[in-house]
């Protein structure tokens, strides 16, 4: 990946703040999942390099994959040269694939249940709990999650679910720290969204999922087309807003900044807009 | 204006009436009302801590941050200075809101996990857990524990609450029964001052209304008015989430309604609040950035250069030679006229003395002599000259 997105973006798993937000809101036209592919090679393999400096430690990623499965994350993963199943089988890497998951007991087939989510939760305590005992407490743990939007389908449309969700991601311990949650969200699903968006917000009736969600987000991640068009080598934009200094601490507060990418076969290309590739 | 906020806070309440209420409302535009809350709250403590405000403890709802947030602020003022360890108690409602962690250490009958948890629980010591945000009740309750708490149970002490988002509760509960839980606080006995936050876009018009007639001092959060000129200037700065305006709604008892506005600017400090730009100041600012083209070469003029250039005399000032300059209409001069003097009529070049003593001027200098036909006529009259001319 480009150092251009590491720049704008300022992603040190060891420097994360505990219970931190991070959102990338997508779009039908662009879709922003390559970015959960950057975050998970960055998070895992990073303090691989800084092992003994203070504070580094192993950065577990809990992948919590509701709209592809794992092979498909395991192929990309493989191309830009990051085995997540030696990830996983070190225990690094929790991945629990919601997809392929077609048990009787299984969390779709459970239906509309009204504490749907509190089932995923249980799960999802149960893993890091369970991997935090193993290891000594310093370790953190960000918990990465495809799709959002299908939170709320799977919560049967209540969005209260999938904000007390989400919210309980982030409130989780794991060791002494809380965790750290990556979020996807399409930014377009939203009814009242799509419309003009009210400027004086309160006469909206009823707030969506992606607003709610961007008042508590510590960083937005934005993925666009392109706004001046379609291009045939550029694909989209990706533009960095940080909320609170959960990313890039408080000495400097960056300034929001867009940056245009190219999706290739095995890799992504970032550069300012207008410039070159 | 954010000062009198803040000393409102610090005053709290008057007997017999209820407690000072302040709302804070913010959009997605700025999304700086958790930072003006963290700004009261610190101004606040530092209050209590000097002895200065009313209330004796501080109890905060912690909704939205992490009840650490709040706590290490006051770890970092507590190395500053000696200040009372209890008087700040937190209510955490954001660790298990709904009760989730609870069911499932229920159902693993407090294992070892869930001892390690309680063990987490027990090290702040300052922090009350509340497991059910949807029974208002038993967070009031909770919330006039902690106040006691803070203020070492002591019944005559008041105590100030803070909650840092009443759009968390507002998924869970009605907004008759938020503003219910509101005034029961507002009217507690011990209760000094109370403020929330409330996110203006997430929720109707009127919830956010309803809210406002419990508070005594609104706070709307918008951004900053950006004039089209002054947009360069504060795109050169690129930090336009960290600006904005807060517009400060001030109920007296008397029922007199007060708003101001005022500018604040988010740094890494704190809040800094300022009075509002002038429009008038704008606009001087907007034509100077405007009206000047950015060019390589310097297209203003220094001091001493606007100096010598009202200096110099321009081509059709040099005619007067600085004497007044008289243009002859024909008629007699009451002032000294050349002709007048020379007694000049008509034809009156053929005295060769008059023409010598005009031909007296310096050599070299042509004149002309033009003699009117009749003294009758007006100058510049409409009528045409060459009426009577007869071809």
């Amino acid at each position: 990946m480009s150092e251009m997105m590491e720049e704008i973006l300022g992603l040190d798993a060891r420097k994360l703040l505990p219970g931190s937000l991070i959102l990338i809101e997508d779009s039908v036209a662009a879709k922003g999942a390559f970015l959960l592919n950057y975050f998970l090679k960055k998070l895992l393999a990073a303090p691989h390099a800084s092992v003994d400096e203070a504070g580094g430690g192993t950065t577990r990623v809990l992948f919590l994959a509701l709209s592809e499965p794992f092979s498909h994350y395991n192929r990309i993963s493989r191309k830009q040269g990051c085995n997540l199943i030696s990830y996983r089988n070190s225990g690094q890497l929790i991945f629990l694939d919601m997809v392929s998951d077609n048990s009787p007991g299984s969390i779709w087939t459970k239906g509309l249940k009204q504490s749907a989510l509190f089932g995923l939760y249980e799960r999802v305590n149960e893993c890091v709990k369970r991997r935090g005992m193993q290891k000594s407490g310093e370790e953190r743990t960000v918990i990465i999650i495809d799709d959002a939007s299908l939170l709320e389908v799977l919560a049967g449309g209540v969005q209260n679910e999938v904000l007390a969700f989400l919210h309980y991601c982030r409130a989780l311990y794991s060791g002494s720290h809380r965790c750290g949650v990556v979020a996807l969200v399409h930014a377009d699903t939203d009814s009242n969204r799509s419309l003009s968006l009210p400027v004086d917000g309160a006469q909206s009736p009823a707030a969506a999922l992606v607003q709610e969600l961007e008042h508590s987000a510590d960083v937005i991640v934005t993925v666009d087309p392109l706004s001046t068009g379609l291009a045939t080598d550029v694909h989209g934009q990706v533009s960095v807003v940080h909320w609170t200094d959960a990313l890039c601490g408080a000495e400097f507060r960056r300034a929001p900044c867009t940056l245009q990418f190219k999706l290739l076969e095995s890799s992504v290309l970032f550069s300012h807009p207008g410039g070159k590739f | 204006m954010a000062e009198a906020v803040a000393r409102l806070l610090r005053d709290g309440v008057v007997v017999g009436e209820q407690a000072p209420a302040v709302m804070l409302c913010d959009s997605l535009q700025t999304r700086a009302a958790p930072a003006l809350f963290t700004h009261f709250f610190a101004s606040l403590t530092s209050n209590i801590a000097a002895g200065r405000a009313q209330a004796k403890g501080l109890v905060v709802v912690a909704l939205r941050s992490t009840p650490e947030s709040y706590t290490s602020s006051l770890d970092t003022e507590k190395k500053s200075r000696s200040s009372p360890g209890h008087c700040l108690q937190l209510v955490d409602c954001y660790t298990d809101p709904l009760g989730w962690n609870e069911r499932i250490q229920g159902a693993e009958k407090l294992g070892e996990e869930g001892q390690r948890h309680t063990e987490l629980e027990a090290s702040s010591a300052y922090s009350t857990l509340c497991h059910d945000i949807s029974d208002l009740n038993s967070l009031l309750s909770i919330v006039l524990r902690s106040g006691q708490a803070a203020v070492n149970q002591q019944s005559k002490a008041h105590f100030a609450v803070l909650i840092d988002s009443i759009s968390f509760l507002l998924h869970y509960q009605s907004v008759a029964a938020i503003t219910n839980f509101l005034s029961a606080l507002r009217s507690h006995e011990q209760v000094s001052a109370l403020m929330w936050v409330v996110h203006g876009d997430l929720h109707e018009a009127r919830v956010v209304a309803s809210l406002e007639y419990v508070a005594t001092t609104v706070i709307h959060i918008k951004p900053q008015i950006h004039l089209p000129g002054q947009m360069l200037e504060t795109q050169h700065k690129r930090e336009t989430r960290h600006y904005g305006r807060i517009y400060v709604r001030q109920k007296k008892r008397n029922g007199r309604v007060r708003e101001q506005v005022e500018e604040f600017q988010i740094e890494n400090s704190g809040v800094k609040f300022a009075p509002v730009t002038l429009m008038t100041e704008m606009h001087q600012a907007v034509s100077l950035i405007s009206s000047i083209p950015k060019v390589q070469f310097n297209l203003e003029l220094s001091d001493k250069e606007r100096e010598d250039r009202s200096k110099v005399v321009l081509p059709f000032e040099h005619q007067g030679d600085g004497k007044e300059v008289r243009i002859y209409d024909g008629r007699p001069d009451s002032v000294q006229s050349t002709f007048g003097s020379l007694n000049v009529v008509n034809g009156g070049s053929r005295h060769p003395e008059v023409v010598g003593s005009v031909a007296h001027k310096p050599s070299g200098v042509g004149e002309i002599h033009y003699l009117r036909d009749s003294d009758d006529e007006r100058p510049d009259s409409d009528e045409d000259p060459d009426d009577d001319l007869d071809i």
